[in-house]
């Protein structure tokens, strides 16, 4: 096995290769180890840093965030019109963001699919033809669904309230072997129960022959003979992890799987898609909301499965519910209140107990530059705005049938609301300005289709406009999921791999 | 020794006292992060923390300061701009909802938490980004966790399985 970490390697580093993987999370380390199992030689370059299982899950959350994720999870998306800012989080280390999910993972939805083969031609894409795919993915990171006694108090009290008002739920499926419940797999899994790829894919693509350089960002991808011949980069090191010796493989084959975030950017400094006019456009974040309540009795959330169920009763207003939990550093940070007040609701943190909502945006957003530096937009669908308060109303009602006395929305300045008050509170006019959003899962920056004008890459995630350049992520996907993507994009990516496999590498 | 010797020197074991650290900074040994910055971050958390007693013991703020610096130095330029920020909003605006044309650290305590109250209540978002990091930080000291009830428990003991990640 191979690893070289980029902030320790001295001097330049070229390396040749038949495929180079562009990033290490759930779309790279799949196509890695399947390639690299089919005897080709693949190395793999990742931005973020090379941390090891036993050491992330000893990282508390704070230090998970410094070491792990980009910018330290303060990346945010500006928001356009009657939209909030929100925040979207993603992971920068090995493994990527699937070190840092809670770990659910849903198969694309049938309906989703339906939809990519009408409207965007994507005939493949159908559920008889990726039932196989999903399979393999599902056998290889031993996805299986969470038994009731791993459920949180915190879970259990909304299910009830669910329960109450008529609202259908369902258990999840998690890729987790011998779960504890700590509560906390988004800041990795402190017993290495959960199947992430740095403990699943890239020990296979490893154990195959590949190679990975960590703590390294790709500038560019660099074209041959009219085809895709390799990237160049930089390493990264010292204190501030900055571009020090250069970096340059040699590759017949270039995969980039950076994610719907840096993906657009890498293929727009590399001068990829600009016919199409879409690299960068159409991501969709699924916006989400978390609604905190208080329980006379105590609820202790964080003990049970970070993520346990979910619903989708509201399907039509485009919103799931799903289970969750944060730490109470966090929870305490989101919730009302300076000295002491602040204290009071901080005391009552075992008594909170959280839910999440999440829209099946149409998207709106797009990743772009300005003055080289990257930034996201994100302007919200009317129909996507509207479903905001049904999800405020409908959740705080969940959880006042549950039980709860009084729930905090993801409004700032509100407070406390008890039912009366709810039944009074105007949502439907909450300026945008004061809602808190966040996102795990920007999707669509690079999107697939049948032709160059409207998509980026073909149905195969070849760029259209540079032969043996493929792109396999979230940044494909040619629309939201309205479910955790984990599942979809590793299946995608196995689908890319498997076409990559029968397919013969272009003579160097 | 700088926290670039090392590569993650802060994994106390949650049960005991955490020994101050050392932040992240450049080789020669000058700060990544302005000290500017992170004094104003211990102005906001004194009265953020504070309880009837008054403001969190100074060891717990030195603790919380150090931590800050370390956060914020390996978050990256661009998220130090947003907390930097906030901080310089929050210390701008929050006399102002008393009236008063000083600096947020001339305030005594009790005023700069009613300050602070006021501003969350009219204008939540700066607020929120400097709360949201510096209560991350904060709850994750052994004695603010104890004292907000939270144990880190999990629902089932575990057994740690032999870690088959990539080494």
């Amino acid at each position: 096995m191979s690893i070289v970490e980029g902030s320790r390697h001295e001097g330049d580093l070229a390396i040749d290769a038949d495929v180079v993987v562009v990033g290490s999370g759930a779309g790279g380390a799949v196509v890695a180890a399947e390639l690299a199992e089919a005897g080709q030689s693949v190395v793999i370059l990742e931005e973020g840093a090379h941390v090891p299982p036993e050491r992330y899950g000893r990282m508390r959350p704070s230090e998970n965030l410094r070491h792990l994720w980009r910018d330290a999870g303060l990346t945010f998306a500006i928001g356009l019109g009657d939209t909030p800012v929100i925040n979207v989080m993603m992971g920068q280390c090995v493994g990527g963001s699937s070190v840092l999910t809670g770990g659910v993972c849903f198969r694309i939805p049938d309906s989703v699919m339906h939809e990519w083969v009408t409207e965007h031609g994507l005939a493949d894409i159908n559920p008889q033809r990726m039932a196989p795919v999903f399979e393999e993915v599902e056998r290889r990171i031993h996805v299986e669904e969470v038994p009731a006694d791993m459920r949180s108090r915190s879970t259990q009290l909304f299910l009830n309230g669910l329960t109450a008002l008529g609202m259908d739920w369902s258990p999840m499926r998690r890729n987790t072997r011998g779960c504890s419940g700590c509560g906390r797999c988004n800041f990795g899994c402190p017993h290495g129960a959960k199947m992430s790829v740095d403990v699943t894919y890239l020990p296979r693509a490893l154990a195959a022959g590949a190679q990975l350089v960590s703590d390294c960002r790709v500038e560019r991808v660099v074209a041959r003979g009219g085809r895709a011949g390799g990237v160049v980069g930089r390493l990264l090191s010292g204190a501030e992890r900055k571009p020090r010796g250069k970096l340059s493989v040699r590759a017949r084959r270039v995969v980039v799987s950076a994610g719907a975030y840096a993906s657009p950017l890498l293929l727009m400094k590399s001068g990829v898609g600009r016919s199409s006019g879409q690299v960068g456009r159409n991501m969709t974040l699924h916006p989400g909301f978390r609604v905190m309540a208080r329980f006379d009795d105590p609820v202790v959330g964080w003990k049970g499965a970070l993520q346990s169920a979910y619903s989708d009763a509201l399907e039509r207003d485009r919103i799931t519910l799903t289970s969750l939990f944060i730490p109470p550093g966090a929870l305490a940070g989101t919730l009302p209140g300076i000295g002491i007040a602040h204290q009071k609701v901080a005391k009552a943190i075992p008594n909170m107990a959280i839910f999440g909502g999440m829209i099946h945006d149409e998207g709106g957003g797009r990743v772009q530059t300005l003055f080289e530096r990257p930034f996201m937009t994100y302007r919200m669908a009317p129909r996507d705005r509207a479903a905001v308060p049904i999800l405020m109303r409908r959740m705080a009602e969940a959880f006042f049938a549950g039980g709860a006395r009084e729930v905090y929305l993801p409004v700032l300045g509100l407070g406390a609301v008890d039912a009366d008050r709810l039944r009074s509170l105007d949502l439907e006019h909450v300026p945008a300005s004061a809602l808190e959003s966040a996102s795990q899962h920007p999707l669509g920056t690079c999107r697939m289709g049948v032709s160059p004008h409207g998509s980026v890459v073909d149905a195969f995630g070849q760029a259209w406009d540079l032969p043996e350049l493929y792109v396999a992520d979230g940044s494909i996907l040619p629309t939201s999921l309205g479910v955790n993507p984990q599942l979809s994009i590793m299946s995608m990516a196995l689908r890319i791999a498997w076409h990559l496999r029968e397919k013969r590498l272009p003579v160097s | 020794m700088s926290r670039h010797d090392r590569d993650f020197p802060s994994e106390a074991d949650p049960d005991s006292e955490p020994g101050l650290a050392v932040p992240l900074r450049r080789l020669d040994g000058s700060p990544i992060v302005s000290p500017r910055l992170i004094a104003r971050a211990r102005v906001v958390a004194e009265a953020l923390f504070s309880t009837a007693n008054g403001p969190p013991p100074a060891s717990r703020l030195d603790w919380l300061c150090i931590e800050a610096e370390d956060f914020l130095a390996r978050a990256g330029a661009r998220s130090r701009f947003v907390v930097g920020l906030a901080l310089w909003v929050v210390g701008l605006l929050a006399p102002l909802m008393l009236w008063r044309l000083v600096p947020l650290g001339r305030l005594t305590v009790r005023d700069r938490a009613r300050a602070l109250q006021r501003l969350e209540d009219r204008f939540g978002a700066p607020v929120l980004a400097v709360k949201a990091m510096l209560s991350i930080l904060y709850y994750e000291h052994p004695d603010a966790a104890r004292e907000v009830g939270f144990d880190g428990a999990c629902l089932k003991s575990a057994a740690v399985p032999q870690l088959p990640g990539v080494s």
